[in-house]
């Protein structure tokens, strides 16, 4: 017999026992608790940039720093010298026209002139001082420390 | 992305790892993690004491993490080279 027909065995509407209706109330129960647990959760979730690996604010600041000459200081002491090409949002770099800043000490990678230089090896980069607005830099990050506290 | 690395496909390059070795072959692939394949790949070993020497490899994939640079060879600039004549420490591993 289909439990769902609502019909009994003798065509009559089914008597229906107080467990089913307790049956539903908790299937209601359920669903409000399932709906609510979304609701919930769906607030305490961090927002999308909030979960990059980086700060977005650095790869902006990096971007404007293409197409100026840098030198990268790779956690191996190894250090290059190169155009800044592009830059992604992990931080990792690529450099045109490269030249290692200690050649003698460094000759591995004569045949080199373009590199792309993995962000989580970079130990320094040094910067042209005349293409860095310290004060926009400072301004920008109390923003974004605002936004973050805020954001808590 | 990792998409500076889409002008390299094809063209050998210059892969230094970790642990200071040196991959050098053609790059097949790569992907946003930075996991690259070389195909024709062979090691540079750089020795205090002792010349470069080139040990062949085959097709290698290098998983991203233990990838420090990509260097896009020369051609002309690394035919010019005398491998016999670079006597060099070996790099240092990276250290975080």
């Amino acid at each position: 017999m289909f439990m769902g027909s609502g019909l009994g065995p003798d065509g009559q509407p089914a008597k229906v026992g107080a467990s089913t209706y307790v049956a539903w109330a908790l299937c209601g129960v359920l669903l409000a608790g399932c709906w609510a647990w979304e609701l919930y959760d769906s607030q305490n979730r961090p927002p999308e940039e909030a979960r990059l690996p980086d700060s977005v604010l650095f790869y902006s600041f990096f971007k404007t720093l293409i197409g100026k000459e840098v030198v990268v200081e790779l956690k191996n002491d190894l250090a290059i010298r190169g155009t800044l090409h592009s830059v992604d949002q992990y931080l990792n770099i690529k450099l045109l026209n490269v030249s290692v800043v200690e050649p003698d000490k460094f000759p591995h990678m004569q045949s080199v002139k373009h590199c792309f230089v993995r962000g989580s090896v970079i130990r320094y980069a040094q910067l042209p001082k005349a293409d860095v607005d310290v004060e926009l830099l400072q301004d920008a990050t109390r923003k974004e420390a605002q936004q973050q506290r805020a954001a808590k | 992305m990792a998409s500076d690395l889409q002008s390299c496909v094809g063209k050998p390059v210059h892969v230094v790892t970790n642990d200071g070795r040196h991959l050098l072959g053609v790059l097949k692939g790569y992907d946003q993690k930075t996991n690259v394949v070389l195909d024709e790949s062979h090691e540079r070993v750089f020795a205090a004491d002792a010349p470069v020497e080139q040990v062949p490899l085959g097709l290698y994939l290098v998983r991203g993490d233990n990838i420090a640079v990509i260097g896009e060879i020369d051609e002309e600039l690394d035919a010019e080279l005398d491998l016999s004549t670079i006597v060099a420490q070996p790099l240092k591993p990276i250290v975080h």
